[in-house]
Protein backbone atom coordinates (compact mmCIF):
# COMPACT_ATOMS: atom_id res chain seq x y z
CA UNK A 1 0.00 0.00 0.00
CA UNK A 2 1.06 3.63 -0.79
CA UNK A 3 2.23 6.08 1.76
CA UNK A 4 -0.60 7.26 3.91
CA UNK A 5 -2.39 10.70 2.85
CA UNK A 6 -5.00 11.64 5.45
CA UNK A 7 -7.62 13.68 4.43
CA UNK A 8 -11.05 14.38 5.59
CA UNK A 9 -14.76 14.58 3.58
CA UNK A 10 -17.53 16.62 4.96
CA UNK A 11 -21.09 15.47 3.68
CA UNK A 12 -22.73 18.95 4.02
CA UNK A 13 -25.96 17.46 3.51
CA UNK A 14 -25.62 15.97 6.44
CA UNK A 15 -24.04 19.01 9.18
CA UNK A 16 -26.86 20.86 11.03
CA UNK A 17 -24.77 22.83 12.65
CA UNK A 18 -24.88 22.27 15.60
CA UNK A 19 -20.84 22.94 16.24
CA UNK A 20 -20.31 19.84 18.32
CA UNK A 21 -17.61 19.39 16.07
CA UNK A 22 -15.88 23.31 17.26
CA UNK A 23 -16.78 22.78 20.33
CA UNK A 24 -14.96 19.51 21.21
CA UNK A 25 -11.69 20.42 18.63
CA UNK A 26 -11.29 23.62 21.39
CA UNK A 27 -11.75 21.05 24.03
CA UNK A 28 -9.23 18.41 22.79
CA UNK A 29 -6.83 21.06 21.45
CA UNK A 30 -7.30 23.42 24.33
CA UNK A 31 -8.18 26.12 21.72
CA UNK A 32 -8.09 29.99 23.61
CA UNK A 33 -11.62 32.22 23.36
CA UNK A 34 -11.95 33.60 20.36
CA UNK A 35 -9.84 31.90 18.26
CA UNK A 36 -10.57 28.30 16.51
CA UNK A 37 -8.85 25.43 14.55
CA UNK A 38 -12.51 23.93 13.11
CA UNK A 39 -15.59 26.06 12.84
CA UNK A 40 -18.97 25.81 10.97
CA UNK A 41 -19.97 28.78 8.90
CA UNK A 42 -23.84 29.10 8.22
CA UNK A 43 -26.43 31.07 6.34
CA UNK A 44 -29.69 31.10 4.80
CA UNK A 45 -30.81 30.81 0.74
CA UNK A 46 -33.70 31.05 -0.99
CA UNK A 47 -34.67 28.94 -3.71
CA UNK A 48 -36.71 30.70 -6.76
CA UNK A 49 -39.45 29.13 -5.61
CA UNK A 50 -39.10 30.96 -2.05
CA UNK A 51 -37.71 27.98 -0.04
CA UNK A 52 -35.56 28.94 2.73
CA UNK A 53 -32.81 26.57 3.60
CA UNK A 54 -29.72 26.71 5.94
CA UNK A 55 -26.70 26.22 4.20
CA UNK A 56 -23.49 25.14 6.58
CA UNK A 57 -19.86 25.02 5.79
CA UNK A 58 -17.54 23.22 8.17
CA UNK A 59 -14.01 25.11 7.99
CA UNK A 60 -10.83 23.99 9.14
CA UNK A 61 -7.06 23.66 7.37
CA UNK A 62 -7.20 21.44 4.58
CA UNK A 63 -3.48 20.23 4.75
CA UNK A 64 -2.69 20.80 1.15
CA UNK A 65 -0.67 18.48 -0.59
CA UNK A 66 1.17 21.75 -2.04
CA UNK A 67 0.92 23.94 1.25
CA UNK A 68 1.17 27.80 0.42
CA UNK A 69 1.82 27.80 4.19
CA UNK A 70 4.92 25.53 3.86
CA UNK A 71 6.69 27.11 1.40
CA UNK A 72 6.36 30.94 2.84
CA UNK A 73 7.61 29.76 6.20
CA UNK A 74 11.12 31.36 6.43
CA UNK A 75 12.13 29.28 9.71
CA UNK A 76 10.49 26.11 8.22
CA UNK A 77 8.22 26.05 11.38
CA UNK A 78 5.32 24.68 9.41
CA UNK A 79 6.01 21.54 7.70
CA UNK A 80 4.33 18.19 6.24
CA UNK A 81 3.87 15.58 8.59
CA UNK A 82 3.46 11.74 9.13
CA UNK A 83 0.68 11.28 6.51
CA UNK A 84 0.76 14.30 5.03
CA UNK A 85 -0.88 16.20 7.80
CA UNK A 86 0.49 19.87 7.99
CA UNK A 87 1.57 21.00 11.06
CA UNK A 88 3.36 23.98 13.37
CA UNK A 89 6.77 23.42 14.76
CA UNK A 90 5.80 25.77 18.03
CA UNK A 91 9.92 25.89 18.75
CA UNK A 92 10.32 27.17 15.44
CA UNK A 93 7.72 29.56 14.47
CA UNK A 94 8.48 33.17 14.96
CA UNK A 95 5.06 34.54 14.50
CA UNK A 96 5.57 36.39 11.21
CA UNK A 97 2.72 35.53 9.58
CA UNK A 98 3.64 35.10 6.42
CA UNK A 99 1.83 31.77 6.43
CA UNK A 100 -1.33 33.28 7.51
CA UNK A 101 -1.29 35.31 4.56
CA UNK A 102 -0.50 33.11 2.47
CA UNK A 103 -3.35 30.32 3.48
CA UNK A 104 -6.45 31.03 1.35
CA UNK A 105 -8.42 29.14 3.72
CA UNK A 106 -7.71 31.62 6.58
CA UNK A 107 -7.58 28.54 8.89
CA UNK A 108 -4.32 29.88 10.66
CA UNK A 109 -4.60 31.96 14.50
CA UNK A 110 -2.56 33.44 16.44
CA UNK A 111 -1.75 32.98 20.20
CA UNK A 112 -1.89 36.64 21.55
CA UNK A 113 0.64 35.81 24.69
CA UNK A 114 3.17 33.70 22.78
CA UNK A 115 3.09 35.42 19.35
CA UNK A 116 3.23 32.22 17.49
CA UNK A 117 0.71 30.93 14.55
CA UNK A 118 -1.31 27.97 15.57
CA UNK A 119 -4.13 26.13 13.08
CA UNK A 120 -6.01 22.19 13.24
CA UNK A 121 -3.48 18.93 13.07
CA UNK A 122 -6.35 16.46 12.50
CA UNK A 123 -5.39 16.05 16.21
CA UNK A 124 -2.26 14.74 15.06
CA UNK A 125 -1.64 13.23 18.68
CA UNK A 126 -4.92 11.17 18.00
CA UNK A 127 -4.95 10.34 14.85
CA UNK A 128 -1.34 9.02 14.24
CA UNK A 129 -2.23 6.34 17.60
CA UNK A 130 -5.59 5.46 15.22
CA UNK A 131 -7.80 7.53 16.82
CA UNK A 132 -10.21 9.55 15.13
CA UNK A 133 -9.94 13.46 15.40
CA UNK A 134 -12.21 14.92 18.09
CA UNK A 135 -14.54 16.99 15.25
CA UNK A 136 -14.84 13.82 13.80
CA UNK A 137 -15.39 11.38 16.27
CA UNK A 138 -17.99 13.72 17.97
CA UNK A 139 -19.78 14.43 15.10
CA UNK A 140 -23.77 13.74 15.86
CA UNK A 141 -24.35 13.14 12.23
CA UNK A 142 -21.31 11.62 11.10
CA UNK A 143 -21.13 14.24 8.61
CA UNK A 144 -17.38 14.58 9.20
CA UNK A 145 -15.31 11.34 7.75
CA UNK A 146 -11.68 11.06 8.21
CA UNK A 147 -8.88 8.37 7.38
CA UNK A 148 -6.17 7.37 4.97
CA UNK A 149 -7.28 8.73 1.02
CA UNK A 150 -4.66 6.47 -0.14
CA UNK A 151 -6.39 3.19 0.97
CA UNK A 152 -9.04 2.63 -1.03
CA UNK A 153 -10.85 0.12 1.93
CA UNK A 154 -10.70 3.24 4.52
CA UNK A 155 -13.97 5.06 5.04
CA UNK A 156 -13.39 7.99 3.38
CA UNK A 157 -12.38 6.84 0.45
CA UNK A 158 -15.40 4.61 0.27
CA UNK A 159 -17.69 7.58 0.58
CA UNK A 160 -15.66 8.97 -1.86
CA UNK A 161 -15.99 6.41 -4.06
CA UNK A 162 -19.91 6.28 -3.84
CA UNK A 163 -20.56 9.94 -4.10
CA UNK A 164 -21.99 11.71 -6.75
CA UNK A 165 -20.08 14.20 -6.82
CA UNK A 166 -16.97 15.69 -4.27
CA UNK A 167 -15.49 18.88 -4.13
CA UNK A 168 -12.41 21.07 -2.41
CA UNK A 169 -12.75 24.87 -1.51
CA UNK A 170 -10.87 27.45 -3.75
CA UNK A 171 -9.55 24.44 -6.43
CA UNK A 172 -8.05 27.73 -8.40
CA UNK A 173 -5.69 28.33 -5.76
CA UNK A 174 -3.84 24.81 -6.95
CA UNK A 175 -3.06 23.72 -3.48
CA UNK A 176 -3.93 20.20 -3.76
CA UNK A 177 -6.21 20.22 -0.60
CA UNK A 178 -7.03 17.22 1.06
CA UNK A 179 -10.28 18.32 2.52
CA UNK A 180 -13.52 17.22 0.86
CA UNK A 181 -16.71 17.90 0.71
CA UNK A 182 -20.10 16.77 -0.94
CA UNK A 183 -22.95 19.37 -1.95
CA UNK A 184 -20.39 22.46 -1.88
CA UNK A 185 -21.75 23.98 -5.20
CA UNK A 186 -25.35 23.66 -3.88
CA UNK A 187 -24.33 25.57 -1.17
CA UNK A 188 -23.99 28.28 -3.46
CA UNK A 189 -26.33 27.49 -5.75
CA UNK A 190 -28.99 30.17 -4.85
CA UNK A 191 -26.88 32.46 -3.36
CA UNK A 192 -27.10 33.99 0.60
CA UNK A 193 -30.46 35.64 1.57
CA UNK A 194 -29.35 35.99 5.49
CA UNK A 195 -25.73 37.07 7.35
CA UNK A 196 -22.84 34.80 7.85
CA UNK A 197 -22.34 33.25 11.34
CA UNK A 198 -20.07 31.44 12.61
CA UNK A 199 -20.43 29.93 16.19
CA UNK A 200 -23.94 31.58 16.34
CA UNK A 201 -22.39 35.16 15.87
CA UNK A 202 -22.48 37.14 12.66
CA UNK A 203 -19.41 36.92 10.93
CA UNK A 204 -20.34 38.64 7.88
CA UNK A 205 -23.19 40.87 7.27
CA UNK A 206 -25.80 40.68 5.11
CA UNK A 207 -26.32 43.90 2.42
CA UNK A 208 -29.30 42.42 0.61
CA UNK A 209 -27.41 40.70 -2.24
CA UNK A 210 -26.15 37.80 -3.19
CA UNK B 1 -5.57 40.05 6.10
CA UNK B 2 -2.75 38.86 8.75
CA UNK B 3 -0.59 41.79 8.11
CA UNK B 4 -1.26 45.62 9.18
CA UNK B 5 0.13 48.96 9.20
CA UNK B 6 3.08 47.63 10.90
CA UNK B 7 4.13 45.46 7.93
CA UNK B 8 3.63 48.59 5.95
CA UNK B 9 6.22 50.62 7.43
CA UNK B 10 8.58 47.72 7.04
CA UNK B 11 8.47 47.57 3.52
CA UNK B 12 8.55 51.51 3.15
CA UNK B 13 11.04 52.29 5.43
CA UNK B 14 13.45 49.19 3.68
CA UNK B 15 13.04 50.32 0.23
CA UNK B 16 13.18 53.71 1.22
CA UNK B 17 16.72 53.38 2.87
CA UNK B 18 17.68 50.74 -0.01
CA UNK B 19 17.19 53.63 -2.71
CA UNK B 20 18.93 56.58 0.06
CA UNK B 21 21.93 54.80 -0.67
CA UNK B 22 21.96 54.16 -4.23
CA UNK B 23 21.15 57.68 -4.64
CA UNK B 24 24.14 58.55 -2.09
CA UNK B 25 26.80 56.34 -4.17
CA UNK B 26 25.57 57.60 -6.97
CA UNK B 27 26.11 61.44 -5.82
CA UNK B 28 28.78 60.84 -3.44
CA UNK B 29 31.09 59.49 -6.37
CA UNK B 30 29.33 61.33 -9.49
CA UNK B 31 29.57 64.82 -7.78
CA UNK B 32 32.77 65.70 -5.59
CA UNK B 33 30.79 68.52 -3.76
CA UNK B 34 28.51 66.35 -2.38
CA UNK B 35 31.35 63.57 -1.15
CA UNK B 36 29.72 64.78 2.88
CA UNK B 37 25.81 64.13 1.96
CA UNK B 38 26.47 60.89 0.15
CA UNK B 39 28.46 60.15 3.59
CA UNK B 40 25.52 61.04 5.37
CA UNK B 41 22.86 59.54 2.95
CA UNK B 42 24.48 56.06 3.54
CA UNK B 43 24.00 56.38 7.29
CA UNK B 44 20.52 57.59 6.52
CA UNK B 45 20.04 54.38 4.79
CA UNK B 46 21.48 52.27 7.16
CA UNK B 47 19.07 53.20 9.97
CA UNK B 48 15.78 53.40 7.78
CA UNK B 49 16.49 50.03 6.70
CA UNK B 50 17.37 49.30 10.41
CA UNK B 51 13.80 51.21 11.48
CA UNK B 52 12.20 48.55 8.84
CA UNK B 53 13.96 45.31 10.54
CA UNK B 54 13.23 46.49 13.93
CA UNK B 55 9.27 46.55 13.05
CA UNK B 56 9.07 43.47 11.31
CA UNK B 57 10.88 42.22 14.55
CA UNK B 58 8.54 43.58 17.07
CA UNK B 59 5.59 42.59 14.80
CA UNK B 60 6.97 38.79 14.98
CA UNK B 61 6.16 38.69 18.35
CA UNK B 62 7.10 34.87 18.86
CA UNK B 63 10.31 35.82 17.24
CA UNK B 64 11.03 38.88 19.66
CA UNK B 65 10.29 36.44 22.74
CA UNK B 66 12.65 33.88 21.67
CA UNK B 67 15.37 35.28 20.23
CA UNK B 68 17.25 32.24 18.99
CA UNK B 69 14.47 31.26 16.58
CA UNK B 70 15.11 34.02 14.40
CA UNK B 71 18.61 32.04 13.38
CA UNK B 72 16.14 29.54 11.22
CA UNK B 73 15.01 32.64 9.45
CA UNK B 74 17.95 31.44 7.11
CA UNK B 75 16.41 27.63 7.14
CA UNK B 76 13.97 27.00 3.94
CA UNK B 77 15.57 28.94 1.24
CA UNK B 78 12.88 28.53 -1.07
CA UNK B 79 10.30 31.14 0.96
CA UNK B 80 11.15 34.91 -0.29
CA UNK B 81 10.96 35.92 3.29
CA UNK B 82 14.15 34.14 3.80
CA UNK B 83 15.56 35.81 0.80
CA UNK B 84 15.09 39.16 2.29
CA UNK B 85 16.56 38.14 5.24
CA UNK B 86 19.69 37.68 3.64
CA UNK B 87 19.57 40.64 0.80
CA UNK B 88 19.00 42.90 4.04
CA UNK B 89 21.76 41.30 6.34
CA UNK B 90 23.82 41.43 3.10
CA UNK B 91 22.72 45.33 2.52
CA UNK B 92 23.54 46.02 6.15
CA UNK B 93 26.83 44.86 6.96
CA UNK B 94 27.97 45.82 3.27
CA UNK B 95 26.90 49.73 4.25
CA UNK B 96 28.11 49.46 8.16
CA UNK B 97 31.67 48.76 6.51
CA UNK B 98 30.96 51.23 3.68
CA UNK B 99 30.49 54.10 6.68
CA UNK B 100 32.97 52.81 9.23
CA UNK B 101 35.90 53.01 6.40
CA UNK B 102 34.44 56.53 5.63
CA UNK B 103 33.91 57.67 9.24
CA UNK B 104 37.90 56.68 9.60
CA UNK B 105 39.12 58.74 6.68
CA UNK B 106 40.06 55.78 4.76
CA UNK B 107 39.25 54.84 1.18
CA UNK B 108 36.08 52.85 0.61
CA UNK B 109 36.57 50.84 -2.06
CA UNK B 110 34.21 51.09 -5.06
CA UNK B 111 33.45 47.73 -5.42
CA UNK B 112 31.81 47.36 -1.93
CA UNK B 113 29.69 50.13 -2.44
CA UNK B 114 28.66 48.23 -5.93
CA UNK B 115 27.78 45.56 -4.05
CA UNK B 116 25.99 48.15 -1.62
CA UNK B 117 24.12 49.09 -4.16
CA UNK B 118 23.27 45.64 -5.88
CA UNK B 119 22.06 44.67 -2.35
CA UNK B 120 19.68 47.54 -2.47
CA UNK B 121 18.33 47.08 -5.80
CA UNK B 122 17.58 43.24 -4.10
CA UNK B 123 15.94 44.85 -0.75
CA UNK B 124 13.78 46.99 -2.62
CA UNK B 125 12.89 44.39 -4.95
CA UNK B 126 12.39 42.04 -2.15
CA UNK B 127 9.85 43.98 -1.05
CA UNK B 128 7.38 43.45 -3.37
CA UNK B 129 7.89 40.01 -3.89
CA UNK B 130 7.15 39.23 -0.57
CA UNK B 131 3.66 40.12 -0.92
CA UNK B 132 3.41 38.83 -4.83
CA UNK B 133 4.51 35.41 -3.35
CA UNK B 134 0.85 35.23 -1.69
CA UNK B 135 -1.22 33.55 -3.83
CA UNK B 136 -4.39 34.52 -1.59
CA UNK B 137 -4.37 37.21 -2.55
CA UNK B 138 -5.51 38.81 -6.00
CA UNK B 139 -4.01 42.66 -5.33
CA UNK B 140 -0.50 41.03 -4.39
CA UNK B 141 -0.19 37.63 -6.56
CA UNK B 142 0.41 40.30 -9.35
CA UNK B 143 4.08 40.85 -11.53
CA UNK B 144 3.55 44.18 -11.91
CA UNK B 145 3.86 44.05 -7.59
CA UNK B 146 7.56 44.20 -6.99
CA UNK B 147 8.15 46.65 -9.99
CA UNK B 148 5.69 49.22 -8.24
CA UNK B 149 7.35 48.85 -5.26
CA UNK B 150 10.90 49.46 -6.94
CA UNK B 151 9.84 52.23 -8.62
CA UNK B 152 8.20 53.59 -5.25
CA UNK B 153 11.32 53.00 -3.60
CA UNK B 154 13.25 55.07 -5.99
CA UNK B 155 10.98 57.68 -5.81
CA UNK B 156 10.72 58.01 -2.50
CA UNK B 157 14.66 57.47 -1.50
CA UNK B 158 15.13 60.53 -4.57
CA UNK B 159 12.92 62.79 -2.09
CA UNK B 160 14.39 61.29 1.12
CA UNK B 161 17.67 61.86 -0.70
CA UNK B 162 17.63 65.50 -1.97
CA UNK B 163 16.14 66.37 2.34
CA UNK B 164 19.61 65.02 2.87
CA UNK B 165 21.61 67.06 0.18
CA UNK B 166 19.55 70.09 1.64
CA UNK B 167 20.19 69.82 5.22
CA UNK B 168 24.11 68.29 4.92
CA UNK B 169 24.94 70.97 1.81
CA UNK B 170 22.75 73.17 1.53
CA UNK B 171 25.44 74.61 -0.97
CA UNK B 172 25.30 71.90 -3.34
CA UNK B 173 21.79 71.67 -4.23
CA UNK B 174 22.56 72.50 -7.75
CA UNK B 175 24.39 69.44 -7.99
CA UNK B 176 21.57 66.97 -7.12
CA UNK B 177 19.69 67.88 -10.51
CA UNK B 178 19.68 64.14 -11.07
CA UNK B 179 17.29 63.71 -8.12
CA UNK B 180 14.40 65.61 -9.71
CA UNK B 181 14.77 63.51 -12.73
CA UNK B 182 14.71 60.47 -10.64
CA UNK B 183 11.73 61.90 -9.00
CA UNK B 184 9.89 62.84 -11.86
CA UNK B 185 10.68 59.67 -13.82
CA UNK B 186 10.01 57.58 -11.17
CA UNK B 187 7.09 58.86 -10.22
CA UNK B 188 5.86 58.68 -13.67
CA UNK B 189 6.87 54.77 -13.44
CA UNK B 190 4.43 54.53 -9.95
CA UNK B 191 1.19 56.28 -11.52
CA UNK B 192 1.65 53.87 -14.63
CA UNK B 193 2.07 50.71 -12.44
CA UNK B 194 -0.15 51.37 -9.62
CA UNK B 195 -3.08 51.90 -12.36
CA UNK B 196 -1.91 48.46 -14.04
CA UNK B 197 -1.76 46.58 -10.68
CA UNK B 198 -5.19 48.03 -10.04
CA UNK B 199 -6.54 46.94 -13.21
CA UNK B 200 -5.10 43.45 -13.46
CA UNK B 201 -6.04 42.56 -9.65
CA UNK B 202 -9.54 44.39 -10.46
CA UNK B 203 -9.67 41.45 -13.57
CA UNK B 204 -9.12 38.72 -11.43
CA UNK B 205 -11.02 35.83 -12.92
CA UNK B 206 -12.78 32.61 -11.10
CA UNK B 207 -12.56 32.36 -7.84
CA UNK B 208 -9.73 35.05 -7.28
CA UNK B 209 -12.15 37.85 -8.81
CA UNK B 210 -14.46 38.88 -5.74
CA UNK B 211 -11.34 38.99 -4.10
CA UNK B 212 -9.53 41.30 -6.34
CA UNK B 213 -12.81 43.32 -7.35
CA UNK B 214 -13.75 43.65 -3.80
CA UNK B 215 -9.62 44.76 -2.94
CA UNK B 216 -9.61 47.43 -5.94
CA UNK B 217 -13.46 48.71 -4.93
CA UNK B 218 -12.02 49.30 -1.37
CA UNK B 219 -8.99 51.15 -2.55
CA UNK B 220 -10.21 53.40 -5.09
CA UNK B 221 -14.10 54.00 -3.61
CA UNK B 222 -14.37 52.57 -0.40
CA UNK B 223 -12.98 52.99 2.97
CA UNK B 224 -9.17 53.51 1.76
CA UNK B 225 -10.45 55.92 -1.18
CA UNK B 226 -9.39 59.23 0.81
CA UNK B 227 -6.27 57.61 1.20
CA UNK B 228 -5.93 56.51 -2.36
CA UNK B 229 -6.91 59.92 -4.04
CA UNK B 230 -4.93 61.92 -1.39
CA UNK B 231 -2.10 60.37 -0.70
CA UNK B 232 -1.08 58.38 -3.33
CA UNK B 233 -2.13 60.09 -6.16
CA UNK B 234 -2.57 63.64 -5.34
CA UNK B 235 0.48 63.85 -2.84
CA UNK B 236 2.96 60.68 -4.55
CA UNK B 237 2.18 61.03 -8.04
CA UNK B 238 0.52 64.80 -9.12
CA UNK B 239 2.71 66.88 -6.37
CA UNK B 240 6.33 65.77 -7.89
CA UNK B 241 5.15 65.52 -11.49
CA UNK B 242 3.67 68.37 -11.88
CA UNK B 243 6.19 69.78 -9.24
CA UNK B 244 8.87 68.62 -10.98
CA UNK B 245 7.67 68.95 -14.68
CA UNK B 246 7.17 72.84 -13.89
CA UNK B 247 10.78 73.11 -13.24
CA UNK B 248 11.91 71.85 -16.07
CA UNK B 249 10.34 74.29 -18.12
CA UNK B 250 11.49 76.68 -15.82
CA UNK B 251 15.13 77.91 -16.14
CA UNK B 252 16.20 75.66 -12.69
CA UNK B 253 18.03 77.78 -9.94
CA UNK B 254 18.84 76.17 -6.27
CA UNK B 255 18.04 78.99 -4.45
CA UNK B 256 14.54 79.99 -5.61
CA UNK B 257 11.83 77.35 -4.75
CA UNK B 258 13.72 75.30 -2.66
CA UNK B 259 11.45 75.20 -0.06
CA UNK B 260 8.74 74.15 -2.19
CA UNK B 261 10.59 70.91 -3.43
CA UNK B 262 11.48 70.28 0.40
CA UNK B 263 7.49 70.21 0.72
CA UNK B 264 7.09 68.46 -2.59
CA UNK B 265 9.92 65.86 -1.07
CA UNK B 266 8.16 65.12 2.30
CA UNK B 267 4.44 64.71 -0.08
CA UNK B 268 6.27 62.21 -1.66
CA UNK B 269 7.29 60.46 1.01
CA UNK B 270 3.91 60.73 2.43
CA UNK B 271 2.63 59.41 -1.04
CA UNK B 272 4.66 56.40 -0.97
CA UNK B 273 3.98 55.37 2.57
CA UNK B 274 0.45 55.86 1.85
CA UNK B 275 1.05 53.19 -1.15
CA UNK B 276 2.16 50.62 0.79
CA UNK B 277 -0.37 51.22 3.78
CA UNK B 278 -3.12 50.86 1.28
CA UNK B 279 -1.34 47.80 -0.74
CA UNK B 280 -1.00 46.01 2.77
CA UNK B 281 -4.50 46.99 4.67
CA UNK B 282 -6.90 46.93 1.72
CA UNK B 283 -5.57 43.50 0.15
CA UNK B 284 -8.59 40.73 0.63
CA UNK B 285 -7.92 36.88 0.51
CA UNK B 286 -9.78 33.99 -1.66
CA UNK B 287 -10.87 32.55 1.66
CA UNK B 288 -13.49 35.46 1.90
CA UNK B 289 -15.80 32.95 0.05
CA UNK B 290 -18.54 35.85 -0.24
Amino acid sequence: MSEKRYGMLIDLSLCIGCNACAVACKEENDVPTGKFNTWVESWDTTSKKGTVTRAQLPRLCNHCSDPACVSVCPTGASYIGEGGIVLIDDNRCIGCKYCMTACPYEVRWVDDDAGDVHKCTFCNHRSQNGLLPACVSTCVTKARVFGNLNDPESDISKRIAEADQVEVLLEDANLEPNVYYIGLSQNYANGRSSAIHKGGNVAVAYKGEN
Amino acid sequence: MAWDGIVAVDLFMAGLGAWVYIYAVYLGHGKPGLAKAGFVGSIVAWICVLIGVMTLMVDAKAGLLHPTRLFGLLTNFGSVMTWGVMFISAFMLIVLVDVVLRWRKKESPLGLQVAGCIFAFCVSAYTGMLLSASVAVPLWNRAVLPLLFIASAACTGAAAMYLVVRFAEKDELGEAGALHKAMFWTAVCVAVLTTMLLVVANGATGQMQHAGTSAVASIVSGSFAPLFWVGIVALGMVVPIVGEGTRVLKARTSAEGTALVMAQCVSVLIGGFCLRYAIVCAAVSIGMLW
